[in-house]
């Protein structure tokens, strides 16, 4: 090692502090860099995963291939894992209650292809032969047939075919015309029998779209029985993945039925050109690289200036014994090295662990909210590519730090260095303070204050960084704020957790019957029986609100003076859940039993997005005197009688502010809501039967256990069980994402403010380091201990706030601009992250005050009068 | 009228082997209005004695008493308060606060004590000291002569009982140093300011009424000039 490198080495060990604060710096810069480029790799990793969970192990498909092609495929030495699946054909399923959906499609799958295709076994084991089968649960949930492990199916198998002959497959719907009548038959070749011996999740859409008219068994492909005219598709990877398009190519004629590919998979391979994803994802790390390079950049930027300030004697003694300005370059240089060494291992080492632990603690979270069906995790996934480009970037950061302070130190002649001359001079203004500050902070304040001022270049980077994580802090808490408060409010409306469409148009028993199963499990709480029509009503002026009425003459509606039309959702609800509603609103259940005068309750208030006003509004239409009766038109065709429109009347009992249980308490624009008893429908619509629409909802403290017993309860009752609308899910995926929003963007500032926190720590302790003579000379002229901490306070009071006053207001406009961009889709009021300001705030001073009390402690130790004798510190 | 007196002062730094007698039971006493010069070699402790007079370094042993106060019997926060208003210092380096302008330099011990300045007084400093144009210039606007003479207004402006300076013209050309030395006699003469001075400069110390000589921490010669 040459003089001056080891006269470096000599001088990082003997500033140990600082040396330690800028690998820290170093490390949670590296460490950061890390973070991104292994979550970059972990999501790709993941993407692949979920992909070959959800579409297959495969990289292209040959489709109707004969068995001499598959072994011909086979044996190509650039193809790997060949899978086999035969299409053995349909068999009807016996009681499907899904009218599209007749059949059952059978399968056949060779070992391979077990493992390629995206089977997932729920319950039992695959088939081990041609004689065992899996079934999928689709097909109870939605076919309505029951099957269990162990049961014999025997099935008459065969091929679809329309009149014409045509054979049919899984990509062709149920050929049914429109008045329903069935165009295609099924020609049975043979009988087979099945023992059922596992059950698997409904498979892909590829495998199984979404009109597919067969419910896909899957068996044991035995392929010794392979004849010819067998549909046959092969599924295989290429040993080379970039070379599967040329390899496809030469496969081309091979099938019957063409060749596709698992694109998606090769997209996020990274084979295929057209390349969404991974565009996203790398200009996502780009940004974020960026981010973090600049703030690593202020920190170790820092340190080295210091530290050349600081060496300047040191480089003008080498200079002048004869060492060049390329040396003393060399040397700045050095010390990055030396400082790099260390750290960026560390800082690799520590970011893989970082996100390892996050992914490990998150990973969960992440696969609940991207699918419930497909059990695949975000895990940590390192790719030596993503350590390496991590690693060169650190080391770019630290290089680029270090060029300017080593440009700095080279053109430092001999003599200004040793008599420190190059130094700032300092000017009467510069360090100019109004008189004011000396009467209100006194001489301490007023020191204070000039030394901020005249260390106000050395300072600007801690000022920078902390101004930096201030707006980065409070604009990230206000952006989680508002995000949390929109996915709120989007749900806050629905007083249910699950919900359930009916898709019939009447009521029917066993709907009614299941409904109040339900509402008798421990796991409901509470339930409402909900079925709604869409009816008008017209209204006089004199009626309605002012505002109202001549907004609609503005707008063309109706002309002065003529009636107006107001849109009447009218809900009919079961009667329990009415009585309910009228003893909340303390109502007389009396009023509603008439049945020659059949009566509802209003509810007028109606909330929507303004096209005009670009806003939401909250409005109501009638005035204050209620409405007496409302004659409502209810039906197709006009109110004369043509079609089958009919007029009937409803008497107001009252005007409620709020719906019943299950029902929003607002309508949509020029709309009101009317409740009534179910009970009332019959005397209201006595001669018209409203077209319904209907749902049931529940309350439940468990929701996800009430949405298995109510699944079990409606197939039981023979109604379809897939279309269960669980708010709760909904709302759990929705705060799942907003965790791992959190997680990331805390931890994103967390580690950044870290990097703020080292920058500060390294810019004060120097400054303090750097005046030890002069605050012995104030200890000496008669400076108490007390009016020393003073002017230390004053000191660290003016740097906080220095850095919130520019800070504070830009990251106000910041969540400004967030609410606004929020605002366009969620309407709610601004306002500002309180905590995040106040956090932030406290931080700030935190930092400060803790850097400058840890540097003042360690000079405090030393005698006032070595530095008084010390010329240069 | 005894301005300060020294007590079997003794300084040790370290301990066990490497532990260094600086001050070896050193006592003597000041009148008031007296200008003794302090010399010896270097590392014979004549500095560590002017640090103890000053209140700035603590004694292992013995006692110091400026103007009847046994100064070391004081806790930090007295003895600092001690120090802006009975002891004028004065450095080779003139350690002066590079933010505050001279007056303001000068005026700080006053500044300390939350007191305004005497106009006059500070006026008449200025002139004195040939500072007048110069008030509100930084330190690092200054020649070294300037600055030593902005310090000597520091250690004055309170009319300490005692001014105590360490080489103070050890940084500066003979011209310069002439006027400092000249400065310190006017306010020993006019004021009756007692002044120690620490000098290597034969020339300074012939000025003094006492020359006290210190080798190895301990008085050789104690001698006065004249008077």
């Amino acid at each position: 090692m040459n003089i001056v490198n080891k006269v470096t080495l000599k001088w990082l060990i003997m500033n140990k502090t600082r040396t330690i604060v800028t690998i820290i710096g170093v490390i949670l810069s590296a460490a950061m860099i890390t973070a991104v480029t292994t979550l970059i790799s972990s999501a790709q990793n993941y993407a692949i995963k979920f992909t070959i969970a959800e579409e297959g192990d495969w990289h292209a498909v040959a489709y109707d291939v004969s068995s001499k092609g598959i072994e011909a495929i086979s044996k190509r030495d650039d193809i790997k894992d060949a899978a086999v699946v035969k299409n053995s054909g349909y068999a009807l399923l016996k009681g499907s209650i899904n009218e599209y959906k007749p059949y059952l499609y059978i399968m056949e799958l060779d070992d391979k292809a077990f493992k390629t295709l995206p089977v997932h076994l729920t319950e039992g084991r695959l088939p081990e032969n041609e004689k065992e089968i899996l079934i999928s649960d689709h097909i109870s949930g939605n076919g309505g047939v029951q099957y269990k492990i162990g049961d014999t199916l025997t099935l008459d198998v065969g091929d679809r075919v329309m009149g014409d002959g045509i054979v049919l497959g899984q990509k062709n719907t149920y050929a049914v015309s429109e008045d329903g009548e069935v165009l295609e038959k099924l020609v049975v070749k043979e009988t087979r029998t099945f023992t059922v011996v596992g059950v698997c999740k409904r498979l892909s859409y590829r495998l199984e779209n979404y009109f597919a008219p067969g419910y896909t068994i899957l068996t044991k492909l035995n392929p010794q029985e392979l004849t010819d005219d067998d549909d046959l598709d092969i599924y295989f990877k290429a040993k080379n993945p970039r070379k599967i398009y040329d390899i496809a190519d030469s496969l081309q004629d091979i099938g019957e039925n063409g060749l596709d590919y698992n694109s998606e998979l090769l997209r996020f391979m990274g084979v295929s050109n057209i390349d969404n994803f991974n565009t996203v994802l790398l200009r996502l790390g780009a940004i974020l690289i960026v981010l973090i390079m600049v703030g690593s950049i202020a920190l170790i930027y820092n340190s080295f200036s210091i530290s050349v300030s600081e060496r300047k004697k040191q480089f003008g003694l080498l200079s002048g014994a004869g060492a060049t300005s390329r040396q003393i370059k060399h040397s700045v240089f050095f010390e990055a090295l030396a400082i790099a060494v260390i750290g960026i291992p560390l800082g690799v080492m520590s970011g893989i662990l970082g996100i390892g632990v996050t992914l490990y603690f998150m990973g969960d979270l992440f696969a609940s909210m991207i699918t419930t069906n497909i059990p695949v995790s975000l895990t940590l996934s390192v790719s030596p590519l993503s350590i390496v480009v991590a690693a060169l970037v650190a080391l770019i950061t630290i290089l680029i730090s270090a060029y300017i302070p080593a440009r700095r130190a080279a053109r430092v002649s001999a003599m200004d260095a040793i008599r420190q001359t190059t130094e700032i001079k300092l000017t009467g203004k510069q360090v100019k303070t109004s008189r004011l500050t000396r009467k209100i902070f006194k001489i301490e304040g007023d020191l204070g204050m000039k030394n901020m001022k005249r260390n106000r270049r050395r300072y600007r980077s801690t000022v920078i960084s902390l101004f930096i994580s201030v707006v980065l802090f409070v604009s990230v808490s206000a952006f989680s704020m508002y995000l949390r408060d929109s996915v709120m409010n989007v749900y806050e409306n629905q007083k249910y957790d699950l919900l359930y469409s009916i898709d019939s148009k009447s009521l029917k028993d066993s709907t009614i019957s299941a409904f109040n199963d339900i509402l008798s499990l421990d796991s409901v709480k509470e339930g409402a029986l909900v079925r709604y029509t869409y009816c008008d009503v017209k209204v006089q002026k004199e009626q309605v609100q002012g505002a109202w009425y001549e907004e609609k003459v503005s707008q063309g509606h109706i002309s002065e003076g003529q009636d107006a039309l107001v849109h009447v959702d009218l809900y009919s609800v079961d009667h329990d859940t009415f009585t309910d509603y009228v003893r909340e609103l303390g109502l007389e259940e009396s009023l509603f039993e008439n049945p020659a005068s059949p009566a509802g309750i209003l509810v007028d208030k109606q909330h929507f997005f303004d096209q005009n006003m670009q806003k939401y509004r909250n409005t109501s239409i009638f005035d204050e005197h209620k409405p007496e009766t409302l004659s409502l038109s209810v039906g197709y065709g006009d109110s004369d009688g043509k079609g089958n429109r009919r007029r009937t009347d409803i008497a107001i009992a009252a005007v409620a502010d709020k719906a019943p249980f299950g029902i929003q308490d607002y309508a949509y624009k020029d709309t009101v809501l009317i409740i009534i008893d179910t009970g009332a429908e019959k005397s209201l619509f006595a001669d018209i039967e409203p077209e319904w629409n209907g749902y049931m909802c529940f309350s439940s403290d468990k929701p996800f256990k009430a949405e298995e017993d109510m699944k079990k309860i409606l197939s039981d009752a023979g109604l379809s069980s897939t279309d269960i609308y669980n708010v709760a899910e909904m709302l759990q995926d929705n705060r799942n994402l907003i965790t791992i929003l959190s997680v990331f963007s805390y931890g994103f500032i967390i580690l950044i403010s870290l990097i703020t926190i080292a920058n500060v720590f390294n810019t004060i302790s120097t400054n303090v380091n750097l005046r030890r003579r002069e605050f012995a000379m104030l200890k000496s002229v008669g400076m108490t201990d007390r009016s020393f901490r003073r002017m230390m306070n004053f000191e660290c009071i003016f740097y906080g706030l220095k850095a919130l006053i520019y800070g504070l207001p830009v990251s106000i406009f910041l969540t400004y601009l967030i609410y606004q961009s929020v605002n366009e889709g969620v309407d709610m009021a601004f306002y500002l992250p309180t905590q995040g300001i106040l956090i932030s705030i406290a931080c700030v001073f935190l930092v400060v005050f803790s850097s400058m009390i840890y540097s003042m402690r360690k000079i405090g130790r030393e005698n006032i009068l070595d530095a008084l004798k010390n010329e240069n510190l | 009228m005894t301005i300060l007196q020294v007590k079997n002062l003794t300084k040790i730094y370290g301990k066990g082997d490497t532990a260094v007698t600086a001050l070896n039971n050193v006592s003597f006493s000041v009148e008031k209005g007296e200008f003794v010069a302090v010399i010896g070699p270097s590392g014979s402790g004549k500095s560590t004695l002017l640090h103890i007079l000053g209140g700035v370094d603590t004694p292992t042993s013995g006692k110091v008493y400026i103007d009847g106060t046994d100064i070391y019997s004081l806790d930090s926060s007295r003895l600092a308060i001690f120090r802006r208003r009975q002891i004028g210092l004065i450095y080779q380096f003139y350690n002066l606060i590079p933010v505050l302008n001279v007056e303001e330099n000068i005026t700080l011990p006053l500044l300390l004590d939350g007191r305004k300045e005497d106009k006059n007084r500070l006026q008449e400093l200025l002139t004195t000291l040939g500072l007048k144009e110069r008030a509100h210039h930084l330190p690092n606007q200054l020649s070294g002569g300037q600055q030593q003479r902005a310090s000597i207004g520091r250690a004055l402006i309170n009319n300490p009982a005692l001014v105590l300076a360490d080489e103070p013209t050890g940084n500066l050309d003979s011209k310069n140093s002439e006027e400092i030395i000249s400065l310190l006699k006017l306010y020993n003469r006019k004021y009756n300011q007692t002044l120690i001075v620490i000098t290597h400069d034969e020339k300074i110390a012939l000025q003094a009424d006492r020359i006290i000589s210190i080798e190895d921490g301990a008085i050789a010669k104690d001698e006065v000039i004249r008077r």
